[in-house]
């Protein structure tokens, strides 16, 4: 009986050592861990609702405009490439996509990059009809084709689907940097992002790093978004006071859009800092 | 001289599996959730099951820069230690992503085998985009993706292949980390 009892204990002594290191090994790792879950929490940000007071024409009160002083905005400088590098043709795909063919003056070899290749450190982040952007070291380098007989930019052809229900023509009621727009031409673009992206192309703009709004990179010419007073190369910094920083505020602002009466854009225009008001009827 | 070679053999496994079984995945869940939030990625409201083998995420909603991307419908974790599998499935894209990306993706399975390529995670996928394969390279430090999209995507969705660099035939994305 006392042999059997300490045969049992031999057998299963191992047994017994292997799961209590498991066990303080597991229990040492459930203290090192975190013990809750990451839960979503809605940001606060400021209300969107925005309401325009005019006070002078409710009291039709006539009061001459003091000279409107500009804000000094930040100067967005924009660096040269290498001198030793020559841009010598652009195949330009729409937006910022395309190919480049540059050559380095001394040796005059020449180089095909696409977007985001990188020559000699140098990264190609945007292809222009007419000009490239290189990065270095967060630093962006513009390069602009050459003026001579030998250079050429060839646009090829966007790939677009072609609309062919012709769209109603939205009423807009302009008086100087202030708008009038009906709910029906909000609505139909608030409900359809499709419609916005083919008129419209916008993505962060960072300066010294940091994002401070979104860029207009290109606008359909006579569409909606022109005659409501934007340009391309504007950079839109804050809607109704939020500031467009993130997808998240812009994404903020484009689902509400359709439940306000009145917007203030703030954009930023060859470096001046504007206000566009929009009243919607 | 049998006895000698698979008691050892019969130890280890017992200890392999009483660590899988007494390992805290649920936690170890919390942890790669904090390790996403960095990225802004974020994973709420999901219902977990700690299995004896494997761990279970269902209904989670998914987010990326506090925008809600999309619902995942479960997301299954089968560890071994040494060959580790998790299963992704139906991950519904959110409405306001639906001018940019198709609505479902069926399955993203990420495979990694200590046995059989230990420098490398293996990654893939199929829905309504197409399929997806590729790995991450532990070694090189680096991720790459090869696209074979389907047809809605060239047709309806182009402006989501400018990510990818076309290369012989194929969308590849890469990404060094």
């Amino acid at each position: 009986m006392n042999i059997n009892f300490n045969k049992i204990i031999t057998t299963l002594l191992p047994f017994i050592i292997l799961f209590t290191i498991a066990f303080i090994a597991s229990k040492a790792l459930y203290m090192q861990l975190p013990k809750t879950s990451t839960e979503f929490i809605q940001s606060e940000i400021e209300p969107l609702p925005y309401h325009k007071y005019n006070v002078q024409k409710s009291f039709n009160i006539v009061v001459k405009k003091a000279p409107v002083v500009k804000k000094a905005a930040p100067i967005i400088r924009e660096y040269r490439l290498n001198e030793n590098i020559r841009l010598q043709a652009i195949y330009h795909f729409g937006g910022d996509e395309g190919l480049a063919v540059i050559s380095e003056k001394s040796n005059a070899k020449t180089y095909t990059l696409a977007k985001n290749d990188t020559f000699k450190d140098y990264t190609l982040i945007s292809v222009y009809p007419t000009y490239v952007l290189f990065s270095k070291d967060n630093k962006n380098y513009k390069l602009e084709i050459n003026v001579k007989k030998d250079t050429k930019s060839i646009v090829l052809p966007n790939v677009k689907e072609v609309q062919k229900v012709v769209e109603e023509k939205p009423v807009i009621v302009q008086d100087g940097n202030n708008f009038e727009l009906t709910r029906k031409d909000i609505n139909s673009y608030s409900k359809d992002l499709k419609k916005v992206w083919n008129n419209i192309g916008l993505r962060t703009h960072q300066m010294n790093g940091k994002p401070i709004g979104f860029l207009v990179y290109k606008i359909k010419e006579k569409s909606v978004f022109t005659e409501i007073g934007l340009q391309k190369g504007d950079i839109l910094i804050k809607a109704n006071n939020i500031e467009l920083t993130s997808y998240q505020n812009a994404f903020k602002v484009y689902h509400q859009v359709d439940k306000i009466d009145a917007m203030k854009l703030t954009i930023l225009r060859n470096n001046n800092q504007m206000e566009l008001e929009y009243d919607i009827k | 001289m049998k006895k000698y070679i698979l008691k050892p053999i019969f130890y280890f496994v017992f200890f392999v599996f009483i660590t899988i079984v007494l390992l805290p995945k649920e936690n170890i869940y919390y942890f790669v959730e904090k390790q996403l939030s960095p990225y802004k990625v974020i994973i709420s409201n999901e219902n977990t099951q700690d299995k004896l083998l494997s761990f279970i995420i269902s209904d989670g909603n998914i987010y990326y820069d506090n925008i809600k991307f999309g619902t995942i419908g479960t997301l299954k974790l089968d560890t071994l230690l040494i060959y580790n599998v998790l299963n992704i499935n139906n991950i519904i894209i959110d409405d306001a992503f639906k001018n940019f990306l198709p609505k479902k993706i069926e399955n993203i399975q990420i495979n990694y085998n200590i046995f059989k390529d230990p420098v490398n995670i293996h990654i893939s996928s199929n829905g309504d985009m197409g399929e997806v394969n590729g790995m991450v390279s532990l070694m090189d430090r680096k991720i790459i993706i090869n696209f074979h999209p389907s047809k809605i995507i060239t047709q309806k969705y182009r402006s989501a292949l400018r990510q990818f660099k076309f290369q012989d035939g194929k969308y590849i994305y890469e990404y060094k980390f």
